[in-house]
């Protein structure tokens, strides 16, 4: 944990708490006096008048339950209960009493230091101080102004749950308990942030993922040490095992299904307060080509379709590279046809196929960016002008070519196919050095870069697992859910790369 | 050994005894195979199979008396220090010049084929420092990149032989045995020389998952080049029949170059074969210069083999530089052929040594 002490370093505050309530408050007035949203609270408790007080941050509390189920009970309910029961609560029962009797409330908390007082009171419970007690109350009556459950929109699918993450980490795991009853199913949390407090559970199923991606998580969350996390992407650049490649070695969604479904297979889920996405850890790169539709339709179409990202993954790596090469190196690789439209088409650009190419991905690559970035309607909109307008001028005034902008437009849908951002943004990025690669040494460039991406990717790792899984080293068994989406019915193991600790999904 | 590394899985084993053997041979075995033997040679390959089947076999049981060394260790081991070093020595020669070798002959036919104007220089050093860049990552994650190269190189060959079938001429295979059994005894050298590549059972005992199963893994790992081997042959000399076949540089390029798919663009299979082609010497050129990296270490008597992949690129570039023309590398890799095939037989005598010492001992 952190010192308590750089939170105000400048008073000098005895920080042990004392009998004495008035003290007692002049140490949380020293720190969060100053602040106006914090509300303290005094009143008098009983026919004895015990002085007590209430701390909260206004805000983050429930009125409602800080009104009914706190204030009132302490100033009316007491004294009704101290008349029918014929006595007055004894100021050194005091604190008992009003746990065992007054607070109304299910999830209330003894503290008995400072720090873990004012913890409380900052992330939303309301604190209860009783004279002649070093100990506090602290109460759960969290409420406050958040985002509903809205559809995902990142992640779109056409059949399956349109619930998606939101920003509290409360309403996350909620969705992912209700998707998973099994009592084995442990949800821990942990704090990380030097003064952001930033709350992180962890999802997994006890006997089903391996205990030693677990300590190993636990391990690497301990680790980090920064002031403040605001997404878990933070908290993804944190944990990744190799900060020096392209390839996201963690996944990220912002859907429940999709994090439960890999909590079965005996993955970890990662739920940061704040942030709408999860991480799942260990990641491998077949992941990142999934899409919970492939589930829920026939096998059939989800085999066609996951086959066509694949497909598309490499279309959009290499098209571009391929052109280039074919153009301005070998024309005769094409049917002879084809090699003067190409050439014809290409008559009237006043620049080599290279810097053709590259002017153009370029711009594609602006469109998307300023089409992401701006309102919907907007968004649209830039995208038509961009693709129709852009698209069309550029030919006619002579600076690029038709067939450029048809291999520009292939590679650009291509891209948006992988249903995974992280990954779709690498794969848009790969296509420039293997561009540059084809400029300079043809197609035998354009097969070095797929070499060099390849002997790349199987140097990775995610948490210990093999990034290439199941291709290298070959797992045949997992192959099922590879390339292919086989029946669910031959689906019977959980995958062996993970090694879960219980491998099979069916009893038999 | 270097512990940080992942030991090598059954497939990878077999994977790699694969590319180690199917590399660059794959695009010139039909017209050396028909010099050596004609019709014929479809058998004088398939004995030749055979042979390196046994071979492999008193490897596999050699190497693994020795668990946690390689062959330039545990020659010293058997054959006394000074012998066993300069045996060792000879070894690491050989890698080295197949490892040059290979690369010239890469780098000729991409020149050829794909890069007419490119200087070989540039060919060659791009590849060195790609092979480099993964070898240097170590064994596991040579493997893994043969594990992905090698399934798709197959399936693309196996399509190469398959789809031309229709062309297939059986007539031309015909006479066998027209000139007796001489010349198919007589090819089985020069044959041999595209099973090199054996060797690399040699390397892998101390990384093996399970050492157990070399032995299986890699009998399938050499019974795959062997029918590869009998298949593109017999289908290139069924096409083409031996005249041609004598005579063109690449034949089996040139079957590539007579598929044509009925419609779109598979005008010149041939390329989108060099593609794959590329992938699998590449997997070759690799394992060899991660043996003679390894190899040199070992001889050095040290563990770490990173540094001298740094002295040894150059070497190899060497060797691949020196040679004039095409013409030259062919006769000098006939030589080196030999020695390959000298050094693959010198493992009976080693085991031979052996069982005679611990015989010895025992007694």
């Amino acid at each position: 944990m952190r010192e308590f002490d750089d939170l105000k370093p400048a008073e000098k505050v005895d920080l042990t708490l004392s009998k004495n309530i008035y003290e007692n408050l002049e140490k949380f007035e020293a720190f969060l006096g100053e602040s106006s949203d914090i509300i303290i609270r005094k009143f008098k408790l009983g026919l004895n008048e015990i002085p007590c007080a209430v701390v909260f941050v206004d805000g983050l509390i429930d009125k409602e339950i800080v009104n009914n189920h706190i204030l009132k009970s302490f100033m009316c309910q007491v004294t009704i209960l101290e008349e029918n029961r014929n006595r007055p609560i004894d100021n050194t029962q005091a604190f008992e009493e009003v746990k065992e009797h007054v607070i109304s409330i299910g999830e209330i908390e003894e503290v008995s230091t400072l720090k873990e007082a004012m913890h409380s009171v900052l992330s939303g419970d309301v604190v209860i101080i009783i004279d002649g007690f070093n100990k506090f109350i602290a109460v759960s009556a969290k409420g406050w102004a958040s985002r509903g459950i809205t559809e995902p929109e990142g992640e779109v699918t056409i059949r399956g749950a349109r619930e998606g993450f939101t920003e509290t980490i409360r309403f996350n795991t909620a969705l992912l308990r209700r998707r998973c009853k099994d009592p084995n199913f442990v949800i821990k949390s942990t704090k990380i942030g030097r003064r952001s407090n930033t709350d992180i559970s962890y999802a997994y199923i006890r006997g089903v993922a391996n205990p030693k991606f677990i300590t190993e998580l636990e391990r690497r969350l301990s680790n980090i040490d920064i002031d403040a996390i605001l997404d878990s992407g933070q908290v993804e650049q944190l944990i990744q095992d190799d900060y020096l490649t392209p390839f996201p070695q963690i996944q990220a969604t912002e859907r429940p299904d999709k994090a439960i479904a890999n909590i079965f297979e005996g993955r970890i889920v990662i739920l940061v307060d704040n942030s709408p996405f999860a991480l799942i850890v260990p990641a491998t790169f077949q992941q990142f080509f999934q899409s919970p539709d492939d589930y829920s339709e026939r096998w059939m179409f989800g085999s066609i379709i996951r086959f066509l990202r694949w497909m598309a993954s490499f279309f959009a790596v290499l098209t571009p590279g391929i052109y280039i090469a074919i153009a301005s190196f070998h024309p005769g690789f094409i049917p002879t046809d084809l090699a003067i439209s190409v050439a014809a088409s290409r008559a009237t650009v006043p620049f080599p196929v290279f810097v053709e190419a590259i002017l153009m991905e370029i711009t594609i690559e602006l469109l998307r960016e300023s089409g992401a970035r701006l309102p919907k309607p907007i968004g649209s909109t830039i995208s038509i002008v961009g693709a129709i307008i852009i698209g069309d001028a550029s030919v006619r005034a002579g600076i690029a070519s038709p067939i450029m902008v048809i291999i520009v437009a292939i590679t650009a849908i291509s891209s948006f196919i992988i249903p995974t951002y992280s990954l779709s943004m690498t794969i848009r990025m790969l296509r420039f050095p293997v561009m540059i690669l084809a400029a300079i040494l043809g197609i035998y460039g354009v097969i070095l870069g797929f070499i060099i991406i390849f002997s790349h990717l199987v140097t990775l790792k995610s948490f210990g697992v093999d990034y290439f899984i199941p291709q290298a080293p070959m797992y045949l068994r997992e192959w099922r859910d590879y390339i292919l989406r086989l029946p669910i019915q031959t689906q019977k193991f959980r995958p062996e790369s993970l090694d879960p600790l219980d491998k099979k999904r069916k009893k038999d | 050994m270097d512990n940080t590394q992942d030991k090598l899985t059954d497939t990878q084993i077999m994977f790699l005894v694969i590319s180690s053997i199917f590399g660059v041979t794959g695009l010139l075995l039909p017209r050396m195979a028909v010099e050596v033997a004609g019709v014929d040679s479809i058998i004088t390959i398939i004995i030749t199979g055979i042979i390196s089947l046994m071979l492999l076999r008193v490897m596999v049981k050699l190497s693994s008396k020795y668990p946690n060394k390689i062959i330039i260790e545990y020659a010293r081991d058997i054959l006394g220090s000074s012998l066993g070093n300069i045996y060792a020595f000879i070894f690491t020669i050989y890698l080295l010049s197949i490892s040059g070798i290979v690369l010239r002959i890469f780098a000729d036919t991409i020149k050829g084929i794909i890069l007419p104007e490119t200087p070989l220089e540039v060919i060659m050093i791009t590849m060195l420092f790609t092979s480099m860049y993964l070898m240097l990552n170590g064994i596991s994650s040579l493997s893994k990149v043969c594990e992905i190269f090698m399934p798709i190189m197959i399936l693309v060959s196996l399509i190469l032989i398959f789809l031309p079938l229709k062309k297939f001429n059986i007539e031309e295979i015909y006479p066998i045995f027209s000139m007796g059994i001489k010349p198919i005894l007589k090819g089985i050298p020069k044959i041999f020389s595209a099973f090199i590549g054996l060797e690399m059972v040699l390397f892998i005992t101390p990384f093996a998952k399970d050492a157990n199963n070399i032995l299986r893994y890699s009998t399938v790992g050499l019974l795959i080049p062997t029918c590869l081997y009998t298949l593109l042959v017999s289908t290139t000399i069924g096409i083409f029949g031996i005249a041609t076949t004598k005579f063109s540089l690449y034949p089996t390029l040139e079957i590539a170059r007579s598929i044509n798919f009925p419609g779109a663009f598979a005008e010149r299979f041939d390329i989108f074969f060099m593609f794959f082609w590329v992938l699998a010497s590449f997997s070759t050129l690799s394992c060899y210069f991660y043996m003679t990296a390894l190899s040199v270490a070992k001889l050095a008597k040290l563990n770490y083999y990173k540094p001298f992949a740094l002295i040894i690129a150059p070497l190899i570039f060497l060797i691949a530089i020196v040679f004039p023309n095409l013409q030259e590398i062919f006769i000098y890799s006939q030589y080196i052929g030999y020695l390959g095939i000298s050094i693959l037989f010198s493992n009976v005598i080693l085991y031979i040594v052996y069982l005679m010492r611990k015989r010895r001992h025992i007694q």
